[in-house]
């Protein structure tokens, strides 16, 4: 394959909503990605990331490291050419303070879930 | 025909994964994958992102592919080992439900322990009996091992 492919990407976030689909030369580098990603976050969302290394990219259960680029991404089996490739933008919460955290116990669940077969 | 059913359910992750899930094979196998799990909101895992391994048999879907947790979880249902008691990896497994839909109950595994079945007894007690310390244990091993 040449660097030049176009592959479409589109980023999943951690609500379900969806930036993209948008097409990407596969040569370029996943840090550049997110670029892209914060450029078009969209507004009003309960967590805006501010850097590229607030969020994290996953791509089939890999969390994609800035420096790799798509082409390198990729899963090298089972791929639908041509097809768009859904990719998780996660943001890297804050770590939350302890002190706070004897006010998050929440009431206890009284009915707990039984597994149930989907 | 596993592989096959294997391929459709790979594209149909590739299309439209669950929000909280991501899979994918590990090299060339088809039959070894591996997954991430972010932890719920509503549970002490929140922000975390957990890996998974999965194994599909040869006769997938007649038998439950093997699933194990590769990060630490602090979990009544999860042990030390990443092995996890849920009862569609098992006696419930039908050949109807797919990756995503084990995911997806793994997730709510997360959210709503069964400490009536547990695989570890000791962190079920605390969850019974001591709520507040058990999330307090949950939230720290999620803050020191799923946050990287």
């Amino acid at each position: 394959m040449s660097g030049n492919d176009q592959i479409e990407l589109k980023f999943r976030l951690f609500d379900g909503t969806d930036i993209g689909p948008n097409k990407f030369d596969s040569s370029t580098s996943v840090g550049s990605i997110k670029e892209t990603i914060l450029a078009r976050w969209p507004a009003g969302k309960e967590i805006t990331p501010k850097s590229i290394n607030d969020v994290k990219l996953i791509n089939a259960g890999r969390v994609l490291e800035n420096n790799q680029t798509i082409a390198e991404s990729r899963m090298s089996v089972g791929e639908l050419p041509g097809a768009v490739i859904t990719m998780h933008a996660v943001v890297r919460t804050p770590v939350v303070d302890k002190s706070n955290d004897k006010h998050s116990a929440k009431i206890a669940k009284s009915n707990r879930c039984e597994c149930a077969i989907l | 025909m596993a592989s096959k059913r294997i391929q459709k359910e790979l594209q149909e992750l590739q299309k439209d994964p669950p929000t909280s899930c991501s899979a994918g094979p590990v090299g060339e196998d088809l039959f070894h994958w591996q997954a991430t799990i972010m932890g719920p909101s509503e549970s002490p895992y929140t922000g975390g992102i957990f890996f998974v391994k999965i194994h599909f048999p040869p006769d997938y879907p007649f038998k439950p592919p093997k699933v194990n947790f590769q990060t630490k979880v602090y979990h009544p249902n999860i042990n030390s080992n990443g092995s996890i008691c849920l009862d569609i990896l098992k006696e419930q497994w039908s050949p109807a439900l797919t990756i995503s839909k084990v995911l997806l109950s793994i997730s709510s595994l997360l959210t709503d322990p069964n400490p009536d079945d547990p695989l570890v007894p000791e962190i079920a007690h605390i969850y019974k009996n001591q709520r507040n310390r058990y999330e307090e244990t949950a939230r720290g091993w999620t803050q020191k091992y799923a946050m990287g």
